[in-house]
């Protein structure tokens, strides 16, 4: 029975925007009450589209950004309030991989230094040592020993990445944050890093938050998803569930729109009405109302509780509660 | 060593540009000037020589003599030592103390910030000058007083600029990585952020030496600075003025050496922000 | 239905180079294919095989760049576009071949409004008046799919999202009735959701007013969704051109196999992903003989000596062709 590492309990962030130039203050919601776990060695995904909050959220559980209200448990744990300094060695066992492998990395800072930073930073080892693990991350990412003097910018980006991987896995931790790891890669690339990052989770025990838009990805390296709309959480499943039986509207019509790569695959197709809305003005009660085929009269006035219809399948939707 | 190194790519940019390898050759000239002492001058900057009064350059007197026959070539030489030890004192001052704060200011914010950044919008509405004057008219006439004044007005531009750098390096993703390591503020600032600020700062130093030998030299232009009989280059011009009409080099070289100083400072400091600027091949 | 008897566009051995001071690259090189009077023809490759070069060859958007095809033709219903002076071809671009592009908001004028955009497309190719231009421009807004046509003709782009910003795109560039759009990653910078709207509204207008089609991306699935017919780029060359059934199922080249099998499909579980070792070669440093030789597992001797040419391939639900020694025996 695998343990909880990360327990996310109604967690909310919400960002004041000011709307033009003379314009009054307004609430940016961008996670606006989310609740899951993450256990020890699965994959959990976070998927949605722009605005959904998937990208803030994992930012909120390494406390890179503040949370508004909510609770935030790392093995029981509560971290929510911790300072900067609170935080630091709990931050060895959880690290975070960035999606833009080009300005991720410093690019003043050569390789060998920017892979032992996280060494430096967490343990007593000698510079010498530091170097030494740090050649040995390379090779295990797939790279070179005599990469450790080359600066960034001689990478490509699916080597550059690799190399936050390396970095992110030097000290070992038990949570790897992921946002959109693959998304600026070439498709031919982003096999390489996701089979990496297979590999590397079964030898090394590591959990993922693997936050990305792209469901067919999702499918492939998830244990368990998370689909999100507007800061919320919509439906949580494991993934054959999920992908086999879904059942809120919104992820029907999500798995409905992806474009498979398979020419004789007929497809029942959802086309989704308008425009996602912008997350400072959502609409009310349950935020996909107005883009929902099955749109009812309490959709609009009350937001739907969460339940569960078995098996930990968790569904935020009129038509089950 | 690296073929691919920053640095090696930085010389290749700055060396193409002839205006700032000649620049930088008078400037390291100058210091040489500056560290050897009165070795090199041919004469004393404080040897008078009633015989030769007012003379025009010759062959003796290359830059030819005073109203009290001091050669001005030596004057000239001296007055160099004079102008850049003040000059680089006062603009090292200022650079160090408008860094850190600027660089603080910058990544913390908040009130503090904002007093700072105030406090600086106030002093940059004054002309240096007339900042410059206000400082040693409080503090008293002397090179001494010159030099804290040129340090002090010289504060807020590099606390602006390094901030500037600062708000838009603290963007980049790699600041944001650093964060999430756990590495602490005092070494992403100074490891992770300051390099990339590190351009920013020496283009600016360069250009405020050239600021600060102008703003020394007119202070003891008007008498606040150096003794009129200092070997200063403000002053050298300041007596010459009397002479404009039968002796013009007396007032031409010290010009003249301001004029090539000033100029070259401001040439280099091109030089160096062209070739440290990666969008520039 | 595809009228195959009829192309509207042929490409015929392009060769683009990009010219400077020192060095010349070549991006794109013997590129030779032709599309189908109501086909939509998909061209897909990864960043660097030169796919929006072709692209922007055909439209001859070369002017700001030093980029100039050195070699070939590109002939619009015969009639060859790449002698044809300046003016002639700016009228070309609108009337007969329009082009939309990934991010609609660069190319959209942020300081004019939506209908005056449109409007202005449409008096610079005919001789309408400004209300005439502005109704045309209403009535395309509806074709597309935005209820609010009217309220949108006031709007500035900054004000519209992404989707559409993307529909007024493909609004402006459907206003002149061209016979050829080529889309350049249309979607990619959409939202799924937004995606699927968008890919439908093609499709309609391909089926209800017969335009033809080049549909430049690098996501297979948006190739096995749109496309009837597919092009295969890799480091400037075509190396596979097939039927989209034929391609997806039995893929020739081994760089579409490698590529084919690394995309997770949904509903395929596969354990481990495939995936092509190493990466694209950079334009100044390509390898000797095939391309994709460095890459390649099936890689023989001749392959890194010789580069190979494009073999026809027997079997096909249409033409198909591969660009490797290992098609060299004729398939019967």
């Amino acid at each position: 029975m695998s343990k909880t590492l990360v327990q996310v309990k109604d967690l909310r962030k919400t960002f004041a925007v000011k709307k033009g130039f003379m314009g009054k203050k307004q609430d940016l919601k961008a996670v606006d009450g989310v609740s899951f776990e993450i256990k020890e060695g699965e994959t959990l995904s976070l998927v949605g589209e722009s605005g959904c909050g998937k990208s803030t959220t994992g930012r909120l559980i390494l406390k890179l950004l503040q949370p508004t209200s909510g609770q935030i448990l790392i093995r029981d744990e509560d971290i929510t309030e911790y300072t900067d300094n609170q935080m630091r060695p709990l931050r060895r066992d959880m690290q975070m991989i960035f999606q833009d492998p080009y300005s991720s990395l410093n690019p003043r800072i050569k390789i060998k230094d920017l892979i032992s930073e996280p060494l430096q930073v967490h343990t007593d080892m000698k510079k010498e040592e530091q170097y030494q693990k740090a050649a040995a991350l390379l090779e295990i990412v797939g790279l070179d020993r005599d990469n450790m003097e080359k600066y960034p910018h001689e990478f490509s980006g699916g080597q550059r990445q690799r190399i936050g991987i390396a970095r992110a896995i030097s000290v070992h931790p038990r949570l790897l944050v992921a946002d959109e790891p693959v998304s600026a890669l070439d498709v031919s690339i982003q096999s390489q890093v996701l089979n990496l990052m297979q590999d590397l989770q079964k030898e090394m025990g590591l959990a993922y938050l693997f936050i990305s838009h792209d469901l067919s990805v999702v499918e492939h390296i998830s244990t368990r998803v998370c689909v999100m709309y507007l800061g919320r959480i919509v439906e949580t499943a494991t993934r054959d569930e999920l992908y086999g039986t879904p059942l809120h509207p919104y992820t029907r019509a999500l798995l409905s729109a992806v474009p498979v790569a398979d020419p004789e695959l007929k497809k029942e197709r959802i086309l989704l009405q308008g425009d996602i809305p912008s997350p400072v003005n959502p609409p009310s009660g349950c935020n996909f109302h107005t883009r929902c085929p099955e749109c009812r009269d309490i959709c609009s006035q009350v937001i739907p509780k969460t339940v569960d219809v078995g098996n930990g399948h968790l569904v935020s939707c009129h038509l089950y509660s | 060593m690296n073929n691919n190194s920053p640095f090696r790519i930085f010389v290749k940019k700055f060396t193409a540009r002839k205006t700032s390898v000649a620049a930088l050759i008078y400037i390291l000239f100058l210091l040489m000037l500056v560290l050897s002492g009165e070795v090199l001058a041919p004469y004393g900057a404080h040897e008078f020589d009633y015989q030769s009064l007012l003379q025009l350059p010759s062959a003796r007197h290359l830059f030819g003599t005073d109203e009290f026959g001091r050669d001005i070539l030596s004057r000239v030489m001296v007055g160099a030592r004079l102008s850049l030890t003040v000059s680089l004192s006062a603009v090292t001052f200022a650079a160090l103390s408008g860094t850190v704060l600027g660089l603080l200011s910058g990544y913390f914010g908040g009130l503090p910030d904002r007093i700072m950044m105030r406090i600086c919008d106030v002093m940059f509405s004054f002309p240096d000058i007339i900042l410059a004057i206000a400082i040693v008219a409080i503090l008293g006439p002397g090179l001494e007083n010159v030099l804290i004044a040129v340090a002090i007005f010289g504060i807020p531009s590099f606390a602006r600029i390094m901030r500037g750098s600062m708000l838009s390096l603290k963007q980049n993703l790699y600041v944001e990585a650093a964060r999430s390591i756990g590495v602490k503020n005092s070494s992403i600032i100074f490891k992770h952020i300051f390099p990339g600020a590190f351009s920013s700062l020496i283009v600016n130093y360069t250009m405020r030496i050239g600021t600060a030998i102008l703003s020394a030299a007119s202070l003891s232009f008007l008498g606040m600075g150096a003794k009129p009989t200092d070997a200063e280059w403000g002053a050298m011009l300041s007596t010459g003025r009397d002479y404009i009409g039968r002796a013009p080099h007396v007032a031409f070289f010290p010009g003249l050496a301001i004029l090539l100083t000033v100029l070259a400072f401001n040439l280099l400091g091109d030089g160096l922000r062209d070739a440290l600027d990666p969008k520039i091949k | 239905m595809a009228n195959t008897a009829e192309k509207i566009l042929e490409i015929k051995d392009l060769k683009i180079e990009f010219v400077s001071k020192d060095s010349s690259l070549t991006a794109v090189n013997g590129v030779s294919f032709h599309i189908n009077k109501g086909e939509i023809l998909g061209l897909v490759g990864e960043s660097g095989c030169g796919k929006t070069v072709t692209s922007l060859a055909i439209m001859r958007l070369f002017k700001d760049t030093n980029g100039k095809i050195t070699q070939g033709g590109v002939y619009f219903k015969d009639q060859n576009i790449t002698t044809v002076s300046d003016r002639e071809m700016a009228v070309m671009r609108g009337e007969e071949i329009a082009m939309i592009f990934q991010e609609p908001l660069t190319s959209l004028n942020p300081v004019m409004r939506i209908g005056d955009q449109i409007c202005e497309v449409i008096r610079k190719h005919t001789q309408k008046t400004r209300s005439e231009a502005m109704e045309i421009a209403k009535a395309m807004l509806m074709q597309v799919g935005i209820p609010r046509a009217a309220q949108v003709l006031q709007d500035y782009p900054h004000q519209l999202s992404g989707g559409m910003n993307q529909r007024v795109m493909i609004a402006m560039a459907m206003s002149l009735n061209p016979q050829l759009l080529i889309a350049d990653e249309p979607t990619t910078a959409l939202d799924v959701t937004i995606q699927a709207q968008i890919l439908d509204l093609m499709r309609r207008i391909n089926r209800d007013h017969g335009m033809s089609m080049l549909l430049i991306t690098h996501d297979l699935g948006v190739v096995a969704e749109m496309c009837q017919r597919v092009i295969v780029m890799y480091a400037g060359r075509i190396v596979e051109q097939a039927d989209v059934v034929d391609l997806f199922k039995s893929p020739k080249h081994p760089y579409s196999k490698g590529l084919i099998h690394s995309v997770p499909v949904i509903g395929r579980r596969a354990d481990r992903l495939e995936s092509i070792p190493g990466n694209v070669p950079m334009l100044a440093k390509m390898p000797e003989g095939c391309k994709f030789a460095p890459r390649c597992k099936y890689k023989m001797d001749r392959c890194e000596k010789e580069e190979p040419g494009l073999f026809m391939v027997d079997g096909g639900r249409q033409e198909r062709s591969c660009r490797c020694w290992l098609m060299e025996e004729a398939v019967i």
